[in-house]
């Protein structure tokens, strides 16, 4: 088994008496590419600043690269790279100067890969950040992580106002660094199907919970559709069987069931004839674990 | 630790909206005030004042975007407070310095002397000459405590508005009893100790708090 490159322990964050983060507990391996989905408010966002030592926990712990997040010292904090949502360059600074500012944070940076990803962008590093496009200021903040050459990039909806195919294009730069460097990336987003391509793990958030952390390859294993025949409910299916969510829709019952690998393929035998089985895609995944989850709790 | 002059660079431009206004403001005062200078002067006690919150606030608007982004670069937050001390004193002698050439090359004499015919020059340019370094440890008192205080005010639960108040006050009942002649020869003492224990507490509190300052966007 890899390092971990981070490891939560009943990580927990209030603000006031709302509790945004609660009790998350995960430890995602070096080399992945870990999804992060859930729906708005669901505190994916808390999770990313917790991590970047943003925000102090309410309880739990986080250790980021190894080292407790509440006091990331200066050789772990530079190896960490971070795309937020909230925060941007003063729009009167240069382009230039944001890279140096960020080649004196991070002791690995780039600056070749970082002009040659200017101009593949056709950007200039003579403009003010203030004077890019929507676009172009996401390229410049995901071009001055992806240079500074992280160990871990925490990226907070980094395609958010990107056009399809640069969203597909930021995402294969993100995936060959990850395997070129074997860095992890944590990307909280709502495309799914963009971030579906490269990801390796998913983890989803809902009310602050962690409902799953698991592999993508696993789901798509372990996972399966159910859709029964109009007025059929639900069987039980015994152990070995997790029924995730369920969902009924004019007579029909949708329900989304996880088993152990060595019961995947009992499964069908289990349930009813006329019964549809099918595999998952992350965003039917996804669907069951926000919205119809708490039907089965 | 290695000074970062690009992070000085960003954080001087930073304080250019407090910088610009603050230096000619400061330097045509004293080049054209006509009553001899002295600490007692209000008007230069609250120009310090001003000058020293308005350097405060601007590095220290933690809920701002760009704070927010020179903290998610990778700087260690001990090297984003050294920077910011650092460029706090920078921005201080772009401002300060100029005043205080004024005030200790015959400038400012020659100006009060032979344009306003004052009768106070060239004799006094020789007692004004300490003037420029009580403007300094003003400076001292206030900004660490200022910025003690932003760090205090970012946090969630936190308060330090006391703080403040009690640095202005101590720079205030100072310069008041200081103006006084009859005031006992070690009330100065007492003065630069407890200014002195005041501005360093500040600035290791300061220091100790940073380190768990939240970024909140």
């Amino acid at each position: 088994m890899s390092e971990l490159a981070v490891e939560t322990k009943d990580l927990t964050r209030d603000y006031g008496r709302f509790r945004a983060l609660d009790q998350a507990t995960l430890a995602i391996e070096q080399g992945r590419v870990v999804a992060l989905l859930g729906p708005n408010g669901a505190g994916k966002t808390t999770l990313l600043h917790l991590l970047m030592g943003m925000l102090e926990p309410t309880h739990g712990l986080a250790r980021v690269l190894g080292s407790d997040s509440r006091r990331l010292p200066a050789g772990t904090v530079c190896r960490i790279g971070y795309v937020g949502d909230g925060e941007e360059p003063p729009s009167w600074a240069r382009v230039r100067q944001l890279m140096r500012v960020q080649a004196g944070a991070s002791g690995r940076f780039d600056r070749e890969f970082f002009q040659r990803f200017l101009a593949r962008h056709e950007l200039k590093a003579s403009r003010a950040f203030g004077a890019l496009s929507k676009g172009q200021k996401k390229w410049v903040r995901a071009g001055l992580v992806l240079a500074a050459r992280p160990c871990l990039a925490l990226l907070d909806e980094p395609v958010e106002g990107l056009d399809p195919s640069a969203r597909q294009s930021l995402y294969d730069e993100l995936r060959d660094q990850i395997n070129e460097t074997n860095a992890t990336a944590i990307v909280a987003t709502h495309i799914i199907s963009d971030i579906e391509r490269i990801a390796d793990d998913v983890a989803i958030i809902n009310h602050g919970k962690l409902v799953i952390h698991a592999s993508l390859e696993d789901l798509r294993d372990q996972v399966r559709e159910i859709e029964l025949a109009p007025d059929e409910q639900m069987p039980a299916v015994g152990d070995g069987y997790e029924i995730l969510g369920c969902k009924e829709t004019s007579g029909v019952t949708i329900a989304w069931v996880r088993s152990t690998p060595d019961q995947a393929g009992a499964l069908p035998a289990l349930l009813p004839p006329h019964t549809e089985l099918r595999t998952v895609g992350l965003e039917s995944f996804y669907l069951a674990m926000t919205e119809h989850h708490n039907t089965v709790n | 630790m290695k000074i970062k002059i690009a992070l000085l660079t960003l954080l001087q431009r930073q304080l250019l909206p407090v910088t610009l206004p603050a230096l000619p403001l400061g330097c045509l005062y004293v080049l054209f005030a006509r009553e001899p200078l002295d600490c007692r002067n209000p008007w230069l006690a609250l120009f310090v004042l001003v000058h020293s919150i308005a350097l405060a606030w601007g590095l220290g608007r933690s809920r701002s975007r760009s704070f927010a982004f020179v903290y998610t670069r990778g700087f260690s937050r001990d090297l984003l407070w050294t920077h910011k001390m650092l460029s706090t004193v920078l921005a201080i002698l772009c401002v300060w310095l100029p005043m205080a050439l004024i005030v200790w090359t015959p400038l400012r004499s020659t100006v009060q002397d032979k344009i306003f015919v004052s009768p106070y020059f060239p004799l006094f340019a020789i007692k004004e000459a300490s003037v420029p370094l009580v403007w300094l440890a003003f400076y001292a008192i206030l900004l660490p405590v200022f910025h003690y205080v932003w760090i205090r005010r970012a946090q969630p639960t936190l308060g330090g508005d006391g703080a403040a108040l009690l640095a202005i006050g101590l720079v205030i009942v100072a310069a008041t009893l200081l103006s006084f002649p009859w005031h006992p020869s070690w009330f100065k003492v007492l003065i630069a100790v407890a200014s002195t224990v005041m501005s360093v507490t500040a600035l290791v509190g300061g220091f100790l708090l940073h380190r768990q300052l939240e970024i909140q966007r």
